[in-house]
């Protein structure tokens, strides 16, 4: 898993690569939540993203339940249709921000 | 019919290699590529289940993954087993996430089995021989 970083304004916008599963979990965890930890807004760029198993779930979660506790934000954009399976199925796609382009997910931080 | 038989163990780099042979195989079997991956995310929790829990930590065990991939009228029908000798655990028994719950209330984990009764058409648990045999089974549907 590869994580490319950009600055969009006040928004950070990290491009994902790869898996986020068992193997990867830990280094997406520290790649993708230290920003909404510190109240900023971040969007992840799934769109390069293959594979979600539970535990990739379980690290946009924490991102979600950290953006919230410290008043940044997080939106997802690009989901591949069997990583979007993935969180339709466990009903994540009804906690978790997600959108249909980067230009929405932008937006969706901002407001 | 085209059958592996794996042996695993706990450390973390026999986790990706196993998952790799068991996509390919199903690719190979006629499986696409989202189903193989959908079948590939059903052994990632079941297998991560056994390596974290099936024995105390630090302590070096193996266990096997067989995969069986059948081409029949309907379509490939694969069968997954894991086979442990660690402490009796049924997951058929695992609670089910609630998925309907806000963001706060949602817990981190009780995932993984949730997700293998989704993308499983049957699961079956036993203990036999001081062994944990757990088999899904799931037909990958061609419509002709």
């Amino acid at each position: 898993m590869d994580v490319a970083t950009e600055v969009h304004d006040e928004t950070l916008i990290h491009r994902v690569s790869g898996r986020i599963d068992t193997s990867t979990a830990a280094d997406a965890e520290h790649k993708l939540t230290a920003e909404v930890r510190q109240g900023r807004r971040v969007v992840l760029d799934m769109t390069r993203v293959a594979y979600v198993s539970s535990a990739g779930l379980r690290v946009v979660l924490m991102a979600a339940k950290l953006a919230k506790a410290n008043r940044g934000a997080v939106a997802l954009f690009g989901l591949q249709p069997t990583v979007r399976e993935v969180f339709a199925m466990s009903g994540f796609d009804k906690v978790v921000t997600i959108r249909d382009d980067e230009a929405a997910a932008l937006a969706a931080v901002a407001s | 019919m085209a059958r592996i038989r794996l042996r695993c163990d706990r450390a973390p780099e026999t986790l990706d290699s196993t998952l790799d042979a068991i996509e390919a195989h199903l690719v190979a079997s006629g499986a696409s590529e989202p189903e193989a991956l959908q079948m590939r995310l059903v052994a990632e929790e079941i297998v991560t289940n056994i390596v974290r829990c099936a024995w105390p930590e630090g302590v070096d065990r193996e266990f096997h993954v067989e995969l069986a991939a059948e081409t029949v009228a309907a379509g490939v029908h694969v069968v997954l087993t894991t086979i442990d000798d660690g402490v009796p655990f049924d997951p058929t028994a695992a609670r089910a996430p609630d998925i309907d719950l806000e963001l706060d209330d949602r817990a981190i984990g009780g995932l993984g089995m949730f997700l293998v009764r989704k993308m499983t058409d049957t699961q079956h648990y036993e203990r036999t021989n001081d062994e944990n045999r757990f088999r899904v089974e799931r037909l990958l549907l061609r419509v002709s």
